[in-house]
């Protein structure tokens, strides 16, 4: 073959070998906003030279944001050795395509959605609802399809999983409302129920305002599916054609005023609208690019959630008077996610590509500080901390001689059993709270210092990992690379060797002395945060 | 002036530090009232005040428990009987209860809007009904940080055998400590190896994390070292012998009962000795849809005899001057039975019980119609009830917090103490 039709051929076959992403074909380019978004913080975030984080740093944070769980130590090492360029983004890319990348942000959107709901069983089919979410992540339907399904879906709530987002809700239009706009705007409205907002708190919503948004949620039917012959008889969301939403006056209680449907950006809907018109109608608007919220508001949780810090400082105060920190840059990243059609895994690539998100971190901004430009540390979600104890310590999730007590709690939150429930329930937390207003509590600490579960996989018994290395007959040197290597990701540093082999010459029992130290790896501040 | 209302303060009269950074500059008047504050806070404090929260999950039927319509075609099958106080009649399914109804205070007349146990329940542990947005925090959360010591080795809240409500934006320091099932020590509170190892563990860990305090991740390490202290001061702690049941003689734990509620009284009793400022004890299974009596022959008597020996222990221990004691649910029943043999939810005319403090004795507050439909007279709303609670421990209802949607929230809803309930009143 002649030089040319080679290089022809082999043209071919690298364009057919490039891997195709789940996107837009007029998406924007994920390396070049990239580089748009780490020029903008140049500008106006310090410090000027950010100094990257180090491989092993690295592939744990990737592994944590994307799959939710710690990198194995052959994974880390392997990576580490890597000598290619591009090593980075084919951890991302390669992570982005597993089902744990879907399982990890559908529990983070479920929980989102339905943290606070009092529903019980009956209302919320949890598992059809749990892999529906899942399945739109793993598919990377675009943000905006997502939202819709869950605006407009109509039926019984183990039929329809979408459903569960307003039976959840108790299909209560006021609740809808808040919630809507609260997680998909940005936009707390709900303050406006009562009165109007006063101006000091933001944008002056009227309660009007309140009651029209809510009018798009004012002909649904909630009803219980009695003619189930077995099983549970869930509740059901149906579209009504008649009645209308009513706003009490505050003149004269007694009295009410039927609410036309409209939109915070002023667009309405006849108020002969049927509950299916005016349920499309209300996700078209919300998940419009014409409204300034619905794209910032995505785009600023998702920043928050991977660096730590947000351009507003809740998830939820976008209606409000607070100024955001670098609004261009939350603006620029905003249209160019809608320009890729509001695609789930292309900003998730963007933002993990920048400089900025790749560097070393730097301590959280105070509260009247402006952020650095780069991420800072981040408590772990519950069932994050839950995937580490198990690769740090080993124990298998079936394993049901683990006691594993567990208080309850509201039904909502009831998803899982045994140890996995056990640890969720101690370490659960609303996603959507500031990093500012979660702390940890002492039921935690007691589980991570005191419980058996701890206990037994970071004693030296036959099965668990200490006393596999030991029975292996590994030196003092080995152990302690494989503990770091297990719990932390990474290699111990020459500080921390040094004090271990100090403190396992104290105690003059080398078993007890490295339980000890694995005990102490578990319970440090580190395994518990993205750093 | 009128800043100075939205301070928020905390349990040692610090400012919140975003308060502060909101209200800056207000001046020599602010502080006044701070100091007034702070003044108010440590009297309440020396009081060493406590409330016993009895939880009847579900919501019971007044019927078949404090509000018998004996004659009446919605009564159905259980008869009354006669207490210590005479004109006062409970139903039969609870005799020890009838003995001492000269020490408690009992309201016929709740009335409410929230037949959804979410929603009602949410309602009766916050003084507040659910509202989009703003997440009200725990009545026991409130109390705890109002009146609570906050220097105790033992949290403040505690919650047995349920999960109560947690304390939202008042922040983790309230937070219940929950109790799965008191007959057996808290979880992870016995430490699994000896104090002395532990310490040696947490010096370890110390040394090792030490340096690391002026990183990136410096305040979250140096917050987990200072969780970690308090954890371990908890375990530790000789107040925590308050969990364990073990150091009580069998007859008082048989006179509680041992069933789990009955335990989780004399572990109210016990923590309440330790300075513990706001207990919840839930039983549950009230929500007797069918075959209600069935089940009430297994509800009614632990409760029966937790709740009597609880305010009679108190009584004799010398603490029910410091203590209130609370028995309600969510809502009631309905007066008609349904076609599984049971009642269904009733938030329109239920009953709630009172004792301890100043509340008055051997009281009946209210009253519903001879089938028990309405009530006829001293209707009391959820929120004027928490107003009453707040009037027996010296709460200010009205005290103010920032939420977390940045207005300030009020302990408790609109409402007004029924001081009627109240020696004197």
């Amino acid at each position: 073959m002649s030089r040319k039709r080679l290089l022809v051929a082999f043209s071919l076959l690298f364009a057919l070998c490039v891997p195709l992403h789940a996107e837009n074909k007029k998406a924007p380019d994920c390396l070049a906003t990239a580089a748009k978004v780490d020029a903008a913080l140049q500008k106006v975030a310090k410090p000027r030279n950010l100094r990257p984080t180090d491989d092993e740093h690295f592939i744990r944070r990737a592994y944590l944001d994307l799959a939710g769980r710690l990198p194995r130590p052959e994974t880390v090492r392997a990576f580490v050795a890597d000598t290619s360029a591009d090593k980075r983004t084919h951890v991302i890319d390669r992570l982005l395509k597993t089902r744990e990348y879907a399982v990890n942000w559908g529990r983070y959107w479920r929980d989102v959605v339905s943290y606070n709901s009092l529903a019980s069983g009956n209302y919320l089919c949890w598992n059809k609802y749990d892999t529906w979410w899942t399945d739109q992540l793993d598919q990377n339907i675009n943000w905006d399809k997502v939202v819709t399904k869950l605006i407009t879906a109509s039926g019984p709530a183990d039929e329809v999983p979408p459903v569960n987002y307003l039976t959840g809700l108790f299909a209560n239009p006021r609740e809808a409302a808040a919630v809507t706009s609260r997680v998909f705007l940005g936009i707390q409205i709900q303050c406006a129920e009562c009165h109007n907002a006063k101006k000091d708190m933001g944008i002056a919503w009227k309660r009007e305002q309140f009651h029209e948004f809510a009018a798009f949620f004012g002909r649904i039917k909630l009803y219980q599916c009695k003619d189930r012959k077995s099983g549970p008889r869930y509740f059901a969301v149906d579209p009504e054609d008649f009645g209308q939403y009513k706003m009490t006056r505050k003149d004269d209680p007694a009295r009410t005023i039927d609410m036309q449907p409209r939109f915070l950006t002023g667009e309405s809907v006849s108020m002969n609208a049927t509950d299916t018109e005016r349920r499309e109608a209300l996700a078209k608007l919300v998940t419009s690019s014409k409204n300034p919220w619905f794209a910032r508001a995505y785009v600023n949780r998702m920043w928050s959630s991977l660096m730590g810090w947000g351009f507003y400082q809740r998830v939820d105060s976008l209606g409000s008077n607070e100024t955001p920190h670098y609004p261009e840059l939350l603006d620029m990243l905003s249209q160019e996610w809608i320009a890729s059609g509001y695609d789930v895994k292309w900003l998730f690539r963007t933002i993990m590509l920048t400089r900025a998100y790749q560097s070393q971190l730097l301590p959280a901004p105070g509260a009247e500080d402006n952020p650095c430009a780069t991420g800072c540390p981040v408590r772990l979600r519950p069932e994050q901390v839950y995937e580490a104890m198990q690769s740090a310590l080993g124990f298998s999730e079936k394993d049901e001689s683990i006691p594993a007590p567990a208080i309850k709690s509201a039904p909502a939150l009831q998803r899982h059993k045994g140890t996995r429930n056990m640890v969720y329930m101690t370490f659960k937390e609303d996603p959507s709270l500031p990093q500012s207003e979660i702390s940890s509590t002492i039921p935690q600490a007691l589980l991570m210092m005191n419980s058996e579960l701890v206990h037994r996989y970071t004693s030296a018994k036959p099965k668990t990992l200490l006393g596999q290395l030991l029975a292996e007959g590994r030196t003092d040197q080995q152990i302690l690379n494989a503990m770091f290597g297990r719990v932390l990701a990474r290699r111990p540093t020459v500080r921390e060797v040094d004090i271990c082999n100090r403190y396992i010459a104290k105690v003059n029992h080398r078993e007890e002395a490295l339980e000890d130290i694995l005990w102490g790896l578990v319970n440090s501040t580190e395994f518990l945060i993205k750093k | 002036m009128e800043t100075a209302l939205h301070v928020g303060v905390d349990s040692r009269g610090a400012i919140h530090r975003r308060n502060f950074l909101r209200f800056t500059g207000a001046g020599l008047a602010s502080s006044f009232m701070l100091n007034a504050l702070n003044l108010n806070a440590a009297e309440l404090r020396k009081q060493g005040k406590s409330c016993i929260m009895l939880w009847m999950a579900g919501g019971p039927s007044q019927f078949e428990t404090f509000d018998p319509k004996p004659g009446a075609d919605t009564q159905g099958s259980t008869k009354a009987i006669a207490t210590s106080v005479p004109g006062i009649q409970v139903a039969d399914r609870l005799p020890l209860t009838a003995k001492i109804m000269k020490e408690l205070c009992l309201i016929r007349s709740m009335t409410s809007k929230e037949g959804n146990h979410g929603r009602a329940s949410y309602l009766c542990h916050t003084g507040y009904p659910p509202s989009g947005g703003v997440i009200h925090p725990g009545f026991g959360a409130s109390v705890t940080k109002e009146i609570g010591d906050g220097d105790s080795e033992l949290p403040g809240f505690v919650s047995i055998s349920g999960p109560s409500q947690g304390p939202s934006f008042l922040g983790v320091k309230y937070a219940p400590y929950i109790v799965s099932d008191p007959s057996r020590p808290p979880d992870n509170l016995a430490m699994p190896v000896s104090a002395e190892r532990t310490r040696r563990r947490l010096a370890f860990l110390e040394e090792y994390e030490g340096p690391s305090k002026k990183g990136a991740s410096g305040k979250l390490i140096r917050d987990h070292r200072e969780l970690y202290k308090q954890a371990a001061r908890m375990a530790l702690s000789a107040r925590a012998k308050g969990f364990e049941l073990e150091h009580e003689p069998a007859k008082v734990r048989d006179a509680y009962g041992r069933s789990a509620f009955g335990q989780g009284c004399l572990m109210a009793r016990r923590l309440v000795e330790q300075g513990v400022t706001f207990i919840e004890v839930q039983a549950s299974g009230w929500d007797t849809h069918s075959d209600e009596l069935k089940k009430l022959n297994n509800l009614c008597p632990p409760v029966d005899q937790g709740l009597a020996a609880l305010v009679m222990d108190l009584k004799e221990r010398g603490l029910l001057d410091r203590t209130l004691v609370v028995w309600m649910g969510e809502f009631g029943r309905t007066p008609l039975v349904n076609l599984t043999a049971g009642r269904d939810h009733y938030p329109n005319a239920f009953p709630v019980v009172m004792a301890g403090m100043k509340v008055k004795k051997g009281y009946l507050h209210g009253a519903t119609d001879k089938r028990g439909i309405d009530v006829t007279a001293g209707a009391v709303q959820v929120p004027d009830l928490f107003w009453s609670f707040c009037k027996a421990l010296g709460v200010n209802p009205e005290r103010r917090y920032e939420s977390n949607v940045g207005r300030p929230v009020n302990i408790v809803d609109k409402g007004k103490a029924v001081d009627s309930l109240f020696q004197g009143g």
